[in-house]
């Protein structure tokens, strides 16, 4: 930077290689920047999901809205999502008034609220009592999944399973579902 | 180096327009489902916002109703001296009337919920006549030019997974000639043909629609249109304003083929006006019923089936058919037989 700062203020022999080098810095910054961001914007758009459900979603133990309630995401994806929706996560503890937070990796789990599955897998290591497992598409097969990300119209849409959802004893919010498809 | 500047304004703004995890956890729900899934800026799969769409339409009348009531020829040709005429027999009749429309469509999508389009249809009619003019027996005319083109806005409003609202609105522009001529039986040589062979309408139009089209389980849409007319042009009339209340249902074959059935009703308004120079000095000053602005518009029930076939990734083609199953006209006048539209779209 003080390299380019120098180009700048002073004169310079050759503009051309002063300017070339600029165009060649600030293409390395921006590769730099683009590089920590390698998730696709769908990715992006399930982490947001993800801990906009955490606002939505009454547990047994807690209210939506009312009480602080911490809040487990268990994540079963790659390390660029985790770290997106830490990140995301950490944005928002300011946000007062709602449940509070925290994304875990499944090796460190042992127990939480959401749990988002991208593989097909049998989950023993962590208990699922009222866990709200979310799958990331329809091809992830888990029959136990109250919701499931899928796509319509180059758009991400998400399915509800009212049933199972009864049975984990946690209430979703009419607003949530207003926005999703429901499977009876 | 001004070079360098750009280059390096465009290198920051692509580093700048990437979203970061504050930017998504500040959208709200309704916001995440209104995104795409696909980056606008590196994602080369997004699909194209321009769709061209070619469209042809052909409609064709023949025979005559009044009101709901079946007339011949026979019934609505004058035949002097043995009959007298009335305001419902001609000395001109239009036997069938072919309509044909070649139709480009330019499509931009602004974003998820806003769409412009803007359509310019070429147009050719054709029709057969009898007459008891002499050397007039039987005859055809033709026009054939540029129609009114037509700009509209689309509103996409997605209340839920289950369906969605569009609020549609535009204006057509009078490009279409109003001012087609023919020899006719009238007068020697060529006179200023009826309204029905006129290729616009001269006037500036507003199609307004409003319709649901269902994303659940059932695949279906209803809606309401019209065409509201205002003014008169240049020669002293304006069409009647359309309404129509449209309902169909789709039915998948497969991933990439779609049919459809669906029913349509159409009220139509007499021509408001007229033009002086169709009219004959007689007490009956109308030659033919199609001279007489009263004797148009009416009410219509149509069936109509189709098929959607999705030919490859940008490519759609549509093929509908309908057919009037009841008809209420202000007559006597010409009732619809059919009609077909067959497009051809793409995503550019």
């Amino acid at each position: 930077m003080q390299r380019m700062l120098f180009c700048i203020g002073h004169r310079w022999p050759s503009k051309t290689i002063c300017a070339g080098f600029l165009v060649f810095f600030s293409y390395l910054l921006c590769g730099a920047v683009n590089a920590e961001q390698p998730l696709s914007k769908e990715q992006k758009l399930k982490a947001a999901y993800l801990w906009n459900f955490t606002q939505y979603i009454a547990w047994p133990d807690s209210k939506v809205g009312k009480l602080p309630a911490s809040i487990r995401i268990c994540v079963d994806g790659s390390n660029n999502f985790f770290q997106f929706l830490q990140d995301m996560v950490i944005s928002k503890r300011d946000f007062k008034g709602k449940n509070t937070v925290e994304v875990l990796s499944l090796d460190e789990a042992r127990g939480c609220e959401i749990l988002y599955v991208r593989q097909s897998k049998k989950i023993a290591s962590i208990s699922l009592d009222h866990t709200v497992v979310v799958a990331d598409s329809p091809s992830v097969a888990m029959p136990n999944a109250a919701m499931v990300f899928y796509q319509k119209n180059g758009k991400l849409r998400f399915e509800v399973d009212v049933t199972i959802i009864s049975d984990l004893e946690v209430v979703v919010s009419s607003e949530l579902l207003k926005l999703a498809r429901i499977k009876q | 180096m001004k070079c360098a500047k750009v280059c390096l304004f465009i290198f920051t703004s692509q580093c700048l327009a990437q979203s970061t995890p504050s930017e998504f956890a500040e959208m709200s729900l309704q916001e995440l489902f209104d995104q795409s899934i696909y980056d606008v800026e590196n994602d080369q799969t997004r699909p194209s916002p321009w769709t061209l769409t070619y469209q042809f339409k052909s409609v064709e009348f023949e025979g005559y109703l009044d009101g709901t009531k079946s007339l011949s020829f026979d019934d609505v040709l004058w035949s002097p001296p043995g009959e007298g005429r009335t305001a419902k027999n001609f000395p001109v009749v239009p036997t069938t009337i072919r309509q044909k429309a070649h139709v480009v469509a330019l499509g931009y999508e602004f974003n998820s919920r806003w769409h412009g389009h803007i359509s310019l249809p070429y147009i050719h009619q054709e029709t057969d006549h009898i007459s008891i003019v002499s050397s007039y027996e039987t005859f055809v005319l033709e026009t054939s030019g540029v129609g009114d083109t037509s700009v509209s806005a689309t509103y996409n409003w997605a209340a839920s997974d289950e369906g969605i609202w569009r609020l549609s609105m535009g204006i057509s522009l009078p490009t279409g000639s109003i001012d087609e001529g023919g020899d006719t039986p009238r007068a020697p040589g060529d006179q200023q043909l009826p309204y029905t062979m006129q290729l616009g309408s001269g006037t500036y139009d507003f199609p307004v629609e409003f319709n649901y089209t269902s994303t659940g389980a059932h695949d279906f849409n209803v809606g309401v249109s019209a065409n509201i007319r205002t003014g008169t042009n240049d020669r002293d009339y304006r069409l009647g304003n359309n309404y129509s209340l449209k309902g169909r249902y789709k039915i998948a074959l497969s991933p990439t083929v779609q049919t459809s059935a669906g029913l349509s009703f159409q009220y139509s308004r007499p021509i408001h006006g007229k033009d002086e120079s169709l009219l004959v000095n007689a007490p009956i000053p109308y030659p033919a019923g199609i001279t007489n602005p009263d004797l148009y518009g009416g009410k219509k029930v149509s069936l109509r089936f189709g098929l959607l076939w999705q030919l490859a990734k940008n490519y759609h083609l549509n093929l509908e058919v309908g057919k009037p199953i009841y008809q209420n006209l202000n007559g006597p006048q010409p009732k619809e037989e059919w009609r077909t539209a067959f497009s051809i779209s793409r995503s550019m």
